[in-house]
């Protein structure tokens, strides 16, 4: 039983050693030259025109919020459709009343204005 | 039938959403009416349901509900507890004149959570179920976005409500690896081992966080004066019924073959409970903050008679009950009398009861109720508790635990002192709001009769935990 862990373990090591060999290989051969395009955050590309950290609009929290409320219908619904065979008339309902609930979601969200930008 | 098992469920579910309709298609304040109505009506048929539970005793949908009548006991106790609290939110969103009928849909939401949780039959049942209630909760907490104690309430309790549910997750993955079972009734039949062990310290973890035991204990105050007034008594009263239920069978049933390990750590944690909840609640001047230390102290005194469940889990388990039923009028009430004087300092309550007779006494008799005077409901659920310890031979812990309970007297009658013998502050009187008083009477009535013919609720009660085990 415990045999069998060998292989890993040794896996295990050879990544290890090898990672620490290409590091210090790396390390104490190559060239090293220092500069400013050393600081930008990606080295070759275009220039960069200003800061990463940017505040956006509170807004895109409503749309990545609202997007799950549709990718749990997916979720639900392609199981249902590869096996509406099987599933039949009572899988049928059972969905429609799993739609019913998202859609009074839907309802709700669109009433409150949730799907205007401005 | 399988259906039966989750038709109150369904019913909150159903009532949410059709507040959320009314929400959308309503317009002005005839909107907060409607809503109340539909949660109402949502709440009591569900109420209705549940009691129709009562002796089916069976597991449905492959184990994953298990519905027996200690669960549906505490379902009902839940329930009860969120009617009163709809009852008295209806006052309180009158009050700071609130329009967001969600917060009706939040709690029916949360109720829903509570229902599967009372009744879960394996792990994931009990996680969803958890889950639906904590967030609804959270949510809830944070309900007054203007005020910025609430949102550092939401904020504190989402945080760390999060982190213990990691806690409990992992502990469930560890009982998990070590029994390869997810049925509660099943791990149970499974060997101690070290796995199961360890699942067990992490899901003590997330369960002490959620009933807010000592050393869990930081978030209690905060949260509970933060959060809106029916909220508070919501977290007292539901959330910590429905986290007692859960708590309850999996340690009763799942970690029954661990009762040396779970039966020293809970009477450790009793004790400290007991101790920090009534000691630091001398100095709370804020009626809110006290209430909140004091139910930690309550769950202590809950956790006094879990100890005792190694050696007769049936009377442990049934004065927990019992505790938690007669604890849900009594709390709801007071936070309810709170939200009816608009006022929150101990210093504002000076000579309240001149002012409002029948509040006045309301308000006595809740707190008389916490403090445990005979005759009111708090004493028999402190009895039933004491004498479970003093049974089981936890002289200790039963010392000590009745010593902070005269210690915790002091702070409550300093309450009923203020209310009558203070000179009256001048403050306008609140208005009658009847909704609120609708809601104080039910717990008062239920304050008395659980305190004075309790007999028949107990004779329910004592056949619950044979219940569990069929």
């Amino acid at each position: 039983m415990r045999e069998s862990y060998i292989t890993i373990l040794m896996y295990i090591t050879f990544v290890l050693v090898n990672g620490v060999i290409m590091l210090a290989l790396s390390h104490f051969f190559g060239p090293r030259r220092q500069g400013r395009g050393k600081f930008d955050p990606y080295e070759c590309g275009v220039p960069i025109r200003d800061e990463a950290h940017k505040r956006f609009p509170v807004k895109f929290y409503l749309i990545a919020t609202l997007f799950i409320l549709f990718d749990i219908e997916t979720v639900f619904l392609i199981p249902w459709s590869v096996t509406y065979k099987q599933a039949g008339v009572t899988g049928f309902l059972y969905l429609l009343v799993f739609l019913a609930v998202l859609t009074s979601g839907f309802i709700y969200l669109w009433r409150r204005g949730a799907l205007e930008w401005d | 039938m399988q259906f039966q098992a989750i038709y109150p469920g369904s019913l909150l579910v159903a009532a949410a959403i059709l507040v959320l309709m009314a929400q959308s298609f309503v317009k002005g304040e005839k909107k907060l009416t409607i809503s109340l109505i539909i949660s109402l009506i949502g709440v009591i048929l569900a109420i209705f349901f549940t009691f129709k539970l009562f002796g089916v005793n069976e597991s449905f949908y492959e184990n994953a509900l298990r519905v027996d009548d200690f669960g549906v006991f505490l379902s009902l106790v839940a329930l009860i507890g969120t009617a009163l609290t709809i009852l008295i939110s209806a006052g309180y969103l009158k009050k700071v004149k609130s329009y967001y009928t969600e917060y009706y849909a939040l709690i029916l939401l949360a109720a829903c959570g509570m229902v599967f949780l009372t009744i879960s039959g394996d792990l994931i049942t009990f996680l969803i179920g958890l889950e639906i209630m904590s967030i609804s909760i959270y949510i809830l907490a944070g309900f007054n976005r203007e005020s910025k104690k609430s949102n550092e309430a939401a904020m504190k309790y989402f945080i760390l409500g999060a982190f213990s549910t990691g806690f409990l997750l992992f502990g469930m993955s560890m009982v998990y690896g070590a029994t390869g079972e997810i049925v509660i009734s099943e791990i149970g039949k499974a060997e101690k081992s070290a796995g199961m062990l360890i699942g067990l310290g992490l899901m003590l973890v997330g369960f002490l966080f959620k009933i807010g035991a000592v050393p869990f204990q930081n978030w209690v105050p905060d949260v509970y004066e933060g959060a809106p007034t029916p909220i508070t008594a919501f977290m007292a009263a539901g959330v910590k019924t429905a986290g007692f239920a859960a708590f309850v069978r999996i340690i009763l049933i799942a970690f029954q073959n661990c009762g040396e390990e779970w039966h020293t750590i809970l009477q450790v944690i009793a004790v400290l409970s007991m101790i920090v909840g009534n000691v630091v609640a001398i100095s709370q001047r804020n009626i809110k903050r006290l209430l909140a230390y004091s139910s930690i102290a309550h769950t202590g005194y809950m956790l006094l008679a879990f100890a005792a469940a190694k050696s007769d889990p049936n009377m442990a388990s049934s004065s927990i009950l019992f505790y938690l039923f007669t604890y849900t009028f009594t709390v709801i009430g007071a936070f309810g009398i709170l939200i009816y004087s608009g006022r929150e300092n101990l210093d504002d309550f000076a000579g309240f009861a001149h002012q409002k007779r029948f509040m006045g006494i309301a308000m006595t008799v809740f707190f008389f109720s916490l403090a445990g005077i005979p005759s009111t409901a708090g004493f028999m659920g402190k009895l039933f508790i004491f004498m479970t310890a003093i049974d089981q031979k936890l002289y200790w812990a039963s010392v000590i635990g009745i010593i902070t309970s005269m210690i915790s007297v002091f702070y409550y009658l300093r309450v009923v002192v203020y209310l009558y013998m203070k000179p009256e502050v001048t403050r306008a009187a609140p208005l009658t709001d009847w909704n609120v008083a609708i809601a104080s009477a039910v717990s008062v009535i239920g304050v008395f009769v659980l305190g004075l013919i309790p007999q028949s609720v107990i004779q329910l009660i004592l056949t619950t935990y044979q219940s569990m085990l069929q």
